[in-house]
């Protein structure tokens, strides 16, 4: 049997605007992935630990408040100082097209900008995973 | 309001018309759309006639503007003297920035400000050397960490004639903020009898949605913040409404019109009843809220909303309340139009949107609106989106003349059958809190969670199936549409400034007279006091708005981990 692919959820920092990765675990959940959603107000510092005890391939976080550029770098170094560099960050919310260069210089993969469809995001993990040894 | 004679002659009528004229067509033509329904759920039909209305009673159910149940309007006068409000709604940066803007804003022809705080401000009570203020500082909103910032927000501006909103704080914060608007007040030599304004302070929707809330204050704490910030301007502030009633975020976590109509009273029922148990009368609870609403897509379904919501609130402190006076049953709404409706695709489309967002809002007979820029979804909205969004209001009121007659659209047999059906539905939701025993029993079943997170995800499916279109996105799309507008940015030093600044102040103020104030706070928090007074004395002495809250908070239980936990659930 194909194992499923694991993806941790997470909001980090004081951001609360939840609706769009809600739905996404939902949908993500529907097309037969599991999902792992911490909730809100992740310290940064915690997510190498459940990225280990969860198993994931995939981390996703969102940021609607203008957060991304600060704490996107900082889960990348967390993940690198954990030796987990290896693990795709997808980045999704509200974010100015001209700091998606910043992103991916810093290491995310790849980033989903409102108006992506649920479809696009499957399809990116699921190629994104699948080029990783699992 | 016919006789049966002419009713049984335009039943016949009415199914001879449908029968031979309507059903043929659309039978051979086949309808556009399997369901015709509303974004509540509410079947639309095809016509409305004066058999939807027959038992329409006009003095009981709509009777004249200004007149019980308000259906018609909050006020006799309508739109004629003057029209709602029309609010600009910004914050970002420091203190100086936002008042730059606010100045600006004003010599546009806004009547009204609303002010929104920073999220570390706002929804976390932190001051901006917290670490978790990281990223967010001076981002979403303006950094207010002192009376220092109050001072700077408001310089050159008179207060005592401006009408202020405050945007994005909650319970302890709200204390917070108010005292050191409080304290700037005084430190003028003015009145705080005669301040005019409005906080956006409804705990219980925060805590209903597990968002907008102090996530380290139990909620039954947060209600007890909301309690002494009410009763304070019951006592000593006439013109100022410390409570919105904030269903606006029920509608924009994705609820539907009826969700956010059976909110407001759902938690204006529990609110009072908190007032009530400190020996407050009813009578002069009820004048002291407002309503914070958001208006969607849904359009003759907004306009039915509030007309439903004002005749609800009417009926419930007047039969469950037994309040008396026009003020105390009067329902003031202000509206935002709905940003989750905003699409990044074909950006430019978001003004039509919002324009008729403003428009249902208007027909609704709103006190105050704010439509939102355009560019919203894409970042922080430019000074032109902002302008272009005060200018929508503006063509609105002077040229379409929609302002100039009260309600027009009162008597459609459409838009007064829906006013009763999102009544009907709404109560339904009402009865159901109330056998729960109350909000803070909803919250903890995480009952509008549930029912809101629901219908919200039908209505993604619907969209990702196309039976919902959304122009621009599974319809009409129009590939490599490209993003090119310019938005705003703060500057990127904003934090940092933010952190000097503050720490200018500590250095400054009398620390030995700050930390006994904060002293003072807390002892009166652990007996349950009503701390207002004292926190207004410690933002005088340039206490910082995270040590307030913290002062505030010390004695009590903290809420974070099960906050968090709850945040996870889907």
């Amino acid at each position: 049997m194909k194992k499923k692919i694991r993806v941790l959820l997470t909001k980090l920092g004081i951001d609360i605007h939840d609706l769009g990765i809600k739905n996404l675990a939902l949908m993500l959940r529907e097309k037969g992935m599991e999902v792992i959603y911490t909730g809100l107000r992740m310290p940064v510092e915690a997510i190498p630990k459940t990225v280990i005890e969860e198993d994931v391939d995939v981390i996703g976080v969102s940021f609607l408040q203008g957060a991304h550029l600060t704490l996107a770098p900082m889960l990348i170094e967390e993940l690198k100082k954990n030796g987990l560099d290896d693990v795709p960050v997808i980045v999704g919310g509200i974010i100015p097209r001209k700091d998606i260069p910043r992103l991916k210089e810093k290491g995310v993969t790849e980033v989903f900008l409102p108006g992506t469809r649920f479809n696009e995001i499957v399809s990116f993990i699921e190629s994104a995973v699948g080029t990783r040894a699992i | 309001m016919s006789d049966s004679k002419d009713l049984d002659k335009l039943e016949k009528e009415f199914s001879d018309w449908r029968s031979s004229d309507l059903e043929p067509v659309l039978a051979n033509f086949g309808q556009r759309s399997k369901r015709f329904e509303t974004r509540s759920g509410i079947t639309v039909k095809p016509l409305y006639t004066p058999l939807d209305q027959t038992r329409s009673d006009y003095l009981a159910k709509q009777n004249f503007p200004g007149r019980y149940p308000f259906t018609r309007g909050t006020y006799a006068e309508g739109y004629r003297t003057r029209t709602w409000f029309v609010r600009g709604l910004f914050g970002f940066g420091t203190a100086q920035e936002t008042n730059e803007r606010m100045k600006y804003l004003l010599k546009q022809g806004a009547t009204g400000l609303n002010i929104v705080f920073d999220a570390p401000t706002g929804w976390e009570g932190i001051d901006a050397d917290n670490p978790l203020a990281r990223g967010e500082v001076g981002k979403n909103g303006v950094a207010c960490n002192s009376l220092q910032d109050m001072e700077d927000l408001f310089a050159d501006l008179p207060i005592e004639r401006l009408n202020v909103t405050w945007a994005a704080c909650v319970g302890a914060s709200n204390i917070s903020l108010t005292a050191m608007y409080l304290a700037l007040a005084r430190k003028r030599g003015l009145d705080i009898s005669k301040l005019r304004g409005a906080a956006i302070n409804d705990v219980l929707v925060g805590y209903s949605l597990n968002v907008c809330a102090l996530p380290y204050t139990h909620p039954k704490d947060a209600l007890k913040d909301w309690c002494d910030a009410v009763e304070h301007a019951i006592s000593n502030m006439p013109f100022w409404f410390p409570s919105s009633i904030s269903s606006y975020e029920m509608g924009e976590a994705g609820g539907t019109p009826v969700q956010q109509t059976a909110f407001t009273i759902a938690a204006a029922i529990t609110y009072t009843r908190a007032l009530m148990e400190r020996g407050i009368e009813a009578e002069q609870i009820a004048p002291k809220y407002a309503v914070f609403l958001s208006c969607g897509n849904s359009f003759l379904e907004e306009v039915a909303k509030y007309r439903a919501l004002r005749r609800m609130w009417a009926r419930t402190f007047r039969e469950r309340f037994g309040v008396k006076s026009k003020k105390g049953l009067q329902c003031r709404i202000h509206t935002q139009t709905s940003g989750l409706t905003l699409r990044a695709e074909q950006p430019l489309n978001n003004i039509v949107r919002t324009t008729c967002q403003s428009l249902a809002a208007i027909f609704g007979g709103t006190n105050s609106l704010y439509t939102d820029p355009y560019d919203e979804v894409l970042g922080l909205p430019s000074e032109e989106s902002h302008r272009l969004a005060l200018r929508t209001q503006q063509v609105l009121i002077e040229e379409t003349g929609i302002a100039d007659t009260i309600d027009p659209l009162a008597g459609s047999y459409c838009v007064e059958t829906l006013t009763d059906q999102v009544e009907a539905e709404a109560w339904k939701i009402v009865d159901k809190v109330e056998e729960m025993g109350g909000m803070l029993k909803a919250i903890e079943n995480q009952y509008f969670l549930s029912i809101v997170g629901k219908s919200y995800h039908q209505y993604l499916r619907a969209v990702e199936k196309g039976e919902q279109v959304v122009v621009g996105y599974n319809k009409y799309r129009h590939e490599g549409d490209e993003l090119t507008v310019d938005v705003f940015e703060v500057d990127g030093e904003v934090e940092a400034k933010q952190i000097r600044r503050l720490e200018e102040v500590k250095a400054r103020r009398d620390s030995q007279a700050a930390v006994a104030a904060l002293e003072t706070l807390t002892v009166l928090s652990a007996k349950g006091e009503n701390v207002m007074e004292a926190a207004i004395r410690a933002a005088e002495c340039y206490a910082t708005h995270g040590e307030i809250i913290q002062a505030i908070c010390r004695p009590r239980e903290s809420y974070s981990e099960q906050f968090r936990l709850m945040s996870s659930k889907i």
